[in-house]
């Protein structure tokens, strides 16, 4: 940086080409944003529509499962035996058991998807407190940057454009002097002040224009 | 995309940013570059830094709910 607070800037082409990767940055945010918005939208409505109504269907299912069961098993108890007139009913019971879990994880799944309705309300909230920021910047903080870049380029290229219309100016007049110098002295001779060449971006760095983040 | 895909891309593209314009600065060094970077540049970065760990824990919060909420193949 120069200590005069003058334009440092070697290549106009530089600042083009990273407001174009500021331009990209802002658009993929956007993207971002809004596909990660959508998961979340996908997630809530899966707990909502789907896993709550799925636990409880389930529930039901399974309540039947635990009658069937039990119907078996007492269907099985009045059934005598053969031998001593009292059925096996080893099977049925554990069928019963069986289905008895089956009912207690199916309600603790249920309750667990409720909490999870709260608990996922709460984090969205959290998490779009976190990341509000995301949309100001894509929406607002960068095309803003980016006019800033517009700006600051603008002022830069009316500079160089000034510059070089004085320097061929400036050309054109050393010329003429030249040879107006060689009529008067009747004599070939070559100019002792030799044109400038046009300016390069390049070489305004060393000829300390205007700070470049003068805004007009 | 999911939210754990989004803060790769997140991460991805903030030091992607980060990467093109320490580049800029190869060409454009002064005060207002610096200005710029002090009032455009590192902003972004802590404000993308801070969401990429707020979609962590939201990745972390779906992985939970999914298994929390998921068939249990009876």
């Amino acid at each position: 940086m120069s200590a005069e607070g003058n334009a440092r800037v070697l290549d106009l082409k530089a600042i083009e080409h990273f407001k174009g990767v500021l331009v990209g940055f802002g658009e993929t945010l956007k993207a971002t944003i809004m596909e990660a918005d959508s998961e979340i939208g996908r997630a809530i409505n899966w707990l909502e529509t789907d896993r709550i109504q799925h636990w409880r269907n389930q529930i039901r299912k399974r309540q039947e499962l635990i009658n069937i069961a039990r119907s078996e098993l007492y269907r099985k108890q009045m059934q005598g035996s053969e031998k001593d007139g009292r059925p096996s009913v080893v099977d049925e019971k554990k069928k019963l058991q069986q289905a008895q879990r089956a009912l207690e994880v199916a309600q603790r799944k249920l309750e667990t998807c409720k909490k999870w309705r709260n608990r996922l309300e709460r984090e969205y909230s959290m998490y779009k407190g976190q990341t509000s920021m995301l949309g100001t910047i894509a929406e607002k903080n960068v095309p803003e940057g980016v006019a800033r870049l517009d700006r600051m380029l603008d002022n830069l290229e009316q500079y160089v454009n000034e510059k070089s219309g004085a320097q061929t100016e400036l050309s054109s007049l050393l010329s003429t002097e030249s040879k107006e110098s060689i009529k008067r002295s009747g004599r070939s001779q070559e100019p002792t002040t030799t044109p400038s060449e046009p300016p390069t971006t390049e070489a305004e760095a060393s000829q300390q224009p205007p700070e470049s983040g003068s805004e007009a | 995309m999911s939210v754990s895909t989004a803060k790769v891309k997140l991460t991805s593209v903030i030091r992607d940013l980060r990467v093109r314009w320490d580049q800029a600065t190869d060409h454009w060094n002064d005060s207002a570059s610096a200005a710029f970077e002090k009032e455009v540049i590192t902003p972004f970065e802590i404000e993308v830094r801070s969401s990429i760990k707020a979609m962590e824990t939201m990745s972390e919060v779906m992985i939970s709910l999914r298994k929390d909420c998921a068939d249990d193949h009876h």
